[in-house]
C-alpha cells in the first residue's frame, strides 16, 4: 500500500464529532467554562505583570513602599488563580474535545487561521500552568530558564486568547441565553453538574493551597493546607525559607567575626560597621512578611536599624537611593536595589533580629535587607556592603 | 468582534513569541517547543482518550444511582493528581531547607481523595435510597 493510502487509512478511522455521545461535550458548558477561565487568566497576566515589574523595575518606575501587603496580595492571586485554572482548562478541552476531529481540517484560511491560534492558545496555556505548578514545587525538569520565558510566553497565551474571545465572543453570548436543564434519569453528571465538579476540584485546590499565604496557627495549617509549598508558622525561628546558607554558599563567611557591613558611595563619611557597632545603633521593630514569588508568605517580627537612620548616620542625603549587596558571591539575587519610596519608609530595616533572636543563618544571619512591599527575592541576606547613590 | 480580536491579540502574539525567542536561545527553544507541544500531545492523545474510556466504563458498570457521584469523584480525583504531581513527584525536597515542601504530599493527596469518594459515596447512597422508595401514585 502506498504511504498516502496508510495515512488515509487511519484517518479514515478516526472518530468524528458525531461519535461523541456524551451531552458534556456541549457549547453552552464550554461557554461557561471560557468565561470562567478568561477570567483566571486575566487575573493571572495581570499579577504576573505586577510581578514582573516588581522584580524588575524598569528606570521610570518606582513601586510604592506600601501598602505593606500589596504585594504579597499579588503574589497570593497569581498562583492560586493560575492552580485554579488547571481544572477548568481541562474541563474545557474535554468539553470540546470532538472539534479537535472535525474535518476537512482546514475548510478555508479563516477556519485554519482560527484553528491555528487556538492549537497556540492549548499549548500555550498548559505550558504556563505546567511550568508555574512545577515552578512553584522548586522542580525545573527543562532545558531553558524559567522566569523569562513563563514571562514571554504569557503574552503569546494572551494574545492568542484575545483572539479566540473574538471569534467566540457572538457565540458565548448566544449559548448563555439558553439555560442548561438535563434530563436527569440517565444517573450521569448533568450539564451543571459537571460545571459544579470543575468549579469543586478548582476549589479544593485553592482551599488546599491558599494557607501558605493565609497565616493559620500550626497544627491547623498543616491540615487544612495538604497542598501549601511552605506553611508560614514552619521554619527556623517559625518563618520558612527558600535559599539556605549552605547553597548560597556563605556559611564561612557569615560567621566570620571578622565580618563589616560598609556604607559606602554618596556618603560624608564611610561606615565600617561589626555586628556589635549594628546593634549599638538604634534600633527599630516591624512586622513584616516575606512574600516569595512562589506564592507563599510569612509575617515575622524584625529587629535592626532602619535604613534611613543609617543614611542620616553617614551622612547621606535625603532623597538617596541604594544598592544592597550580599556576602552570596553569584546569582541574580546576592544583589538588589532598593529606591527611595523603599529607603524613606521607616519600615524599611537592616534586620538583625527576627523573632526576638539573632537572624538565624538561612534568614540572613548577621544582616539582612526587609522592607514593605518587597518580593522575597529582593530582600536580601547576609548583607556585606550597602553602596549608596545621590 | 473578530476584527477587533486580532487587532488585540496578534500584537500581544507576535511580542510574546520574540519575547520567546529572546529568552529562549536555542537550544533552550527546543525544550520550550518540546513542553508546548508536550502538553496538547499528553491532553489529546493520552489524558483525553483515557477520560473516554473511564466514561464509557462508568456506564456500563456503575447502578444508575451512583453514576453522577462517581463521575464527579473521577474527574476531582483526575484533576487534582494533575495539579498536584509535581509537589507528589517531590524533586524539589532540599536537605538543606527542611521547610521547603515541609509536607508528604503523596499521603495528603490520598487522604483529601479519600474524603471526595466518602462524600461520592454518601450522594450515591442516598440517591439510591430515594429511588427505591415506592412512588406514590395518585389514586392507588
Amino acid at each position: 500500500m502506498e504511504p498516502s493510502a496508510v495515512v488515509r487509512g487511519l484517518v479514515d478511522r478516526l472518530p468524528e464529532p458525531r461519535d461523541f455521545k456524551s451531552r458534556l461535550h456541549d457549547p453552552g458548558v464550554a461557554a461557561r467554562l471560557g468565561i470562567a477561565l478568561g477570567v483566571s487568566f486575566t487575573l493571572c497576566m495581570l499579577t504576573g505583570l505586577v510581578s514582573h515589574y516588581f522584580q524588575q523595575p524598569p528606570t521610570w518606575l518606582l513601586w510604592p513602599s506600601r501598602p505593606v501587603n500589596l504585594y504579597r496580595l499579588n503574589q497570593g492571586v497569581h498562583v492560586l488563580s493560575g492552580l485554579a485554572s488547571i481544572p477548568l482548562l481541562l474541563a474545557k478541552l474535554w468539553t470540546v474535545y470532538p472539534k479537535l476531529f472535525e474535518r476537512p481540517l482546514l475548510a478555508s484560511v479563516g477556519k485554519g487561521l482560527e484553528k491555528a491560534f487556538i492549537l497556540v492558545l492549548v499549548g500555550g496555556a498548559a505550558f504556563q500552568l505546567v511550568s508555574g505548578s512545577f515552578n512553584v514545587a522548586v522542580t525545573f525538569p527543562w532545558g531553558f530558564s524559567f522566569l523569562p520565558v513563563h514571562f514571554a510566553m504569557a503574552f503569546v497565551v494572551y494574545g492568542a486568547l484575545l483572539i479566540h474571545v473574538g471569534h467566540e465572543y457572538a457565540k458565548v453570548r448566544q449559548q448563555l441565553k439558553i439555560p442548561l436543564v438535563d434530563d436527569v434519569r440517565t444517573g450521569g453528571l448533568t450539564r451543571r453538574g459537571f460545571l459544579g465538579v470543575a468549579a469543586g476540584a478548582s476549589g479544593l485546590l485553592v482551599l488546599g493551597t491558599a494557607g501558605q499565604t493565609v497565616p493559620l496557627p500550626e497544627p491547623l495549617a498543616r491540615w487544612l493546607s495538604p497542598f501549601a509549598t511552605h506553611l508560614p508558622r514552619v521554619g527556623p525561628q517559625g518563618v520558612p525559607v527558600r535559599k539556605s546558607a549552605i547553597s548560597a554558599g556563605v556559611v564561612g563567611t557569615a560567621i566570620d567575626p571578622a565580618y563589616r557591613l560598609t556604607v559606602s558611595g554618596a556618603v560624608g563619611e564611610v561606615l565600617e560597621l561589626s555586628l556589635d557597632d549594628l546593634r549599638a545603633l538604634p534600633q527599630t521593630t516591624v512586622d513584616l512578611p516575606i512574600t516569595c514569588v512562589e506564592g507563599w508568605s510569612s509575617t515575622g517580627t524584625w529587629t535592626g536599624v532602619a535604613l534611613r537612620d543609617l543614611l542620616v548616620a553617614a551622612g547621606a542625603g535625603p532623597d538617596s537611593s541604594v544598592r544592597v549587596v550580599s556576602l552570596q558571591q553569584s546569582g541574580v539575587y546576592s544583589t538588589s536595589a532598593v529606591d527611595r519610596p523603599h529607603v524613606q519608609d521607616a519600615k524599611t530595616l537592616l534586620a538583625l533580629e527576627l523573632n526576638g533572636e539573632p537572624l538565624h543563618i538561612d534568614h540572613g544571619f548577621p544582616c539582612r535587607l526587609i522592607a514593605p512591599n518587597r518580593p522575597g527575592v529582593l530582600q536580601t541576606k547576609w548583607l556585606t556592603r550597602v553602596e549608596v547613590s545621590a | 468582534m473578530r476584527r477587533l480580536g486580532y487587532a488585540l491579540g496578534l500584537p500581544f502574539v507576535a511580542l510574546g513569541a520574540y519575547l520567546v525567542l529572546n529568552a529562549a536561545p536555542w537550544p533552550a527553544l527546543r525544550s520550550v517547543a518540546f513542553w508546548f507541544g508536550g502538553g496538547i500531545a499528553v491532553h489529546d492523545a493520552l489524558i483525553a482518550p483515557l477520560a473516554i474510556l473511564v466514561g464509557a466504563l462508568v456506564l456500563r458498570i456503575v447502578p444508575t444511582a451512583a453514576r453522577a457521584p462517581v463521575q464527579a469523584a473521577l474527574i476531582i480525583t483526575g484533576c487534582l493528581a494533575i495539579a498536584t504531581f509535581p509537589l507528589v513527584w517531590g524533586q524539589g525536597v532540599d536537605p538543606s531547607v527542611p521547610s521547603q515542601l515541609p509536607l508528604p504530599y503523596g499521603r495528603n493527596l490520598l487522604i483529601v481523595l479519600a474524603l471526595v469518594w466518602l462524600v461520592a459515596g454518601a450522594f450515591a447512597v442516598a440517591r439510591a435510597r430515594r429511588l427505591r422508595r415506592p412512588v406514590l401514585v395518585e389514586g392507588s
